[in-house]
């Protein structure tokens, strides 16, 4: 059995590290290109969001590269918006097209139940079951943090890519631990490394939120590589809803993150009263948070057919009136092109004051 | 006090409940007008061009009512739980109608809105949000809300019974307690949506009406009554089952009416851009369609009432053959 995920977040790192230690064989994704974008849209119904069908060229491509399957982070309850249908729908739309595909989904059942399918995936016991998700909660905190960095940073060096080399190099270096406080040690070392690159101190930069739905904010290719744009324009943005605070706060886990977790649900109640699809509450409360640290404007990034990035726009507009500061809404469809939205971008980067 | 209900959404089938509950609490309940051009082209400004059809329905039924109710009834539909424990199996109405008070307090702040919780287990509307509801919004008394819950809830039970046991096939026929159901004639069409899309006249085109013109009566997902519509899920591929609560009705009523000899044909609603529908569409309908002839229409505002009848004509051929 092969397996593969999205790109997202570097989520694969986490993944490749805690299936390896239950025996499965687990590889990064294949890229996006224009080939799977149009392979998705051809195949997709009508009205099928954007996420389903770059997802579907994507697991396509990883079909026919000799992947049996793809394992994803799933949720099962009221926050699903269309999650589980998206990932079974691909799974039977490559079946129909003759690929031995199959959607492992994991999570969003509570932890015992996400503990014993992950142990019967593998044929583990619990116990090394356990160790391996401990070893995964681990290395997705590490590497948030490491990505993290390196939004921080990414605006303010002097030799542009040096950042992204770093973090690459970073990433791949967590994705072989194999013992949990490898990836304390590896991130500690990844930061004495980074205190060497050179950076413009005196540069002034500018702040702003990114926000949206978590399918696209999780994906560099989904929106346009929005905070490394937004970096050559001299501006820092922080990375929206954060694999690991979600996983923190979804499973309950007594920890700094899930309090995070808590504390942005908190701060986005007085918009929004009900438990809505996706994280956006949580993305709400993230972007609420920043406002109240200084961040001068918010973008808002959206796809075509994304139900909670419509829910989530009147609400944003709302924040950023109160907030007195300037909101873009950008809508990408299949027809939108990269230059439409840095132009956009570029306009928008000039409002701020 | 006034309560406006907009006649859209789930007004189609939880009008009876919310109506009863209110008036026996001593409110007054108003109800928007029936939709028309210039009410739905209102809800097209006001709503964002990315959402479907049916909340820009609902955006235009609420302006439409604002001068007329002290209070807007946007209830929040959450889910719709089935068994006991974390056993249990939950579907969930549309994100859009689980968050639409908090959308509409943002886009209009001045809005009176009451919200109150639609949870439904086995079936049945949950009663403790809508005793909270009536303890701590309305300030009445336990004794009067539980009689207003109970009442609301014997309403809602006898409208349901008479929209499965007797033939009507718009819900808003069967609210009126006095009225008969014509008797149905044979052969049928099912006509299978959103009850939000169906049931509106002008939305729907008429639909049942040019349906019945080629000679057919027409019937629903609303008239199977929902312990039939759970036996079937329950037979029905675990990946081919919803995570939608309407969707699944919608799935169990094409398996349903399938096997129903006098059901000749089924006709699919698909309201523009709805999320939940299109893997339906997709892995059920594309089946079904190979054993009795299935058409699907979406609607839009821009849907011409041109296109619909070539549409049915080219559908009523095959259904003749």
């Amino acid at each position: 059995m092969k397996l593969t995920s999205y790109p997202a977040l570097y989520n694969y790192v986490a993944f490749k590290v805690m299936l390896r230690h239950l025996g499965i064989n687990f590889e990064k994704p294949p890229l996006f290109d224009e080939e799977t974008f149009r392979f998705g849209h051809a195949n997709s119904p009508e009205y099928s969001c954007m996420p389903y069908k770059v997802y579907l060229g994507l697991f396509k491509k990883a079909a026919e590269s000799g992947f049996d399957g793809i394992f994803v982070y799933g949720t099962r309850d009221i926050r699903a918006c269309r999650y589980v249908e998206l990932f079974t729908g691909m799974e039977r739309k490559l079946r129909k097209l003759g690929f031995n595909f199959t959607v492992h989904l994991w999570g969003g059942y509570g932890a015992v139940d996400s503990l014993k399918r992950l142990s019967k995936l593998a044929g583990a016991s619990y116990f090394k079951t356990i160790y391996a998700t401990m070893l995964f909660m681990k290395v997705i905190s590490a590497s948030d943090k490491i990505n993290s960095l390196a939004n921080k940073m990414r605006p303010r060096e002097k030799n542009s890519g040096k950042i992204d080399k770093w973090l690459d190099r970073w990433q791949n270096k967590l994705m072989d631990v194999r013992k949990i406080r490898e990836a304390d040690k590896l991130y500690k070392a990844a930061v004495d490394e980074l205190l060497g690159i050179e950076v413009n101190t005196k540069k002034k930069i500018k702040r702003v939120a990114v926000v949206g739905d978590l399918f696209k904010i999780h994906e560099s290719y989904m929106h346009f590589d929005t905070i490394r744009r937004l970096a050559k324009l001299g501006v820092e943005a922080k990375q929206s809803q954060p694999f690991s605070i979600l996983f923190y706060g979804i499973s309950k886990i007594p920890s700094k993150k899930f309090k995070q977790f808590k504390y942005y649900q908190e701060l986005s109640k007085p918009y929004l009263k009900s438990v809505p699809c996706s994280y956006i509450d949580v993305g709400l409360g993230e972007v609420i948070s920043q406002l109240k640290d200084g961040v001068k404007g918010v973008v808002h990034f959206q796809t075509f057919g994304c139900m909670p990035d419509i829910m989530m726009r009147p609400i944003l507009d709302k924040i950023a009136k109160d907030y007195k500061v300037p909101i873009m809404h950008f809508m990408r469809d299949v027809e939108t092109q990269d230059s439409q939205y840095q132009t956009r971008l570029e306009a928008f980067v000039e409002m701020l004051k | 006090m006034t309560i406006g209900i907009p006649r859209a959404g789930f007004y189609y089938k939880y009008f009876p409940f919310w109506k009863n509950y209110f008036e026996a609490l001593g409110f007054d309940i108003s109800v928007s007008p029936k939709s028309d051009k210039i009410m739905i082209e209102k809800g097209l400004k006001a709503a964002q061009s990315e959402s479907c059809y049916p909340i820009k329905m609902y955006y235009g039924h609420l302006l439409a009512l604002k001068d007329k109710a002290d209070i807007l009834l946007i209830p929040q539909m959450n889910e719709h739980k089935m068994g006991k424990g974390r056993r249990g199996t939950a579907t969930f109405f549309c994100p859009y109608f689980v968050s639409l008070a908090d959308m509409i307090m943002s886009e209009f702040p001045k809005f009176k809105v009451f919200r109150p919780i639609m949870d439904f287990h086995d079936n049945k509307i949950v009663s403790e949000p809508w005793i909270n509801f009536g303890r701590s919004v309305l300030k009445k008394s336990l004794t009067e809300v539980d009689h207003a819950v109970d009442k609301a809830m014997k309403m809602q039970f006898n409208f349901e019974k008479r929209m499965q046991e007797n033939d009507f096939f718009s819900s808003e026929e069967a609210f009126d307690e006095s009225s008969t159901a014509s008797r149905i004639i044979k052969p049928k069409i099912a006509l299978i949506g959103r009850p939000y899309m169906i049931f509106d006249e002008y939305t729907s085109h008429n639909l049942k009406k040019r349906i019945e013109s080629f000679g057919y009566s027409v019937v629903s997902q609303e008239n199977i009554s929902f312990g039939i519509q759970q036996a079937i899920l329950s037979k029905i591929n675990e990946n081919e089952k919803q995570h939608w609560y309407l969707t699944n009705q919608e799935l169990s009523a094409f398996y349903y009416y399938l096997l129903d000899k006098d059901v000749k044909g089924m006709i699919y609603i698909i309201p523009f851009n709805c999320g939940p529908d299109f893997v339906l569409e997709e892995f059920t309908i594309n089946k079904l369609k190979k054993k009795k002839p299935i058409t699907k229409i979406s609607l839009d505002e821009n849907t011409s009432s041109g296109a619909i009848s070539t549409r049915l004509e080219a559908f009523f051929d095959l259904v003749k053959k």
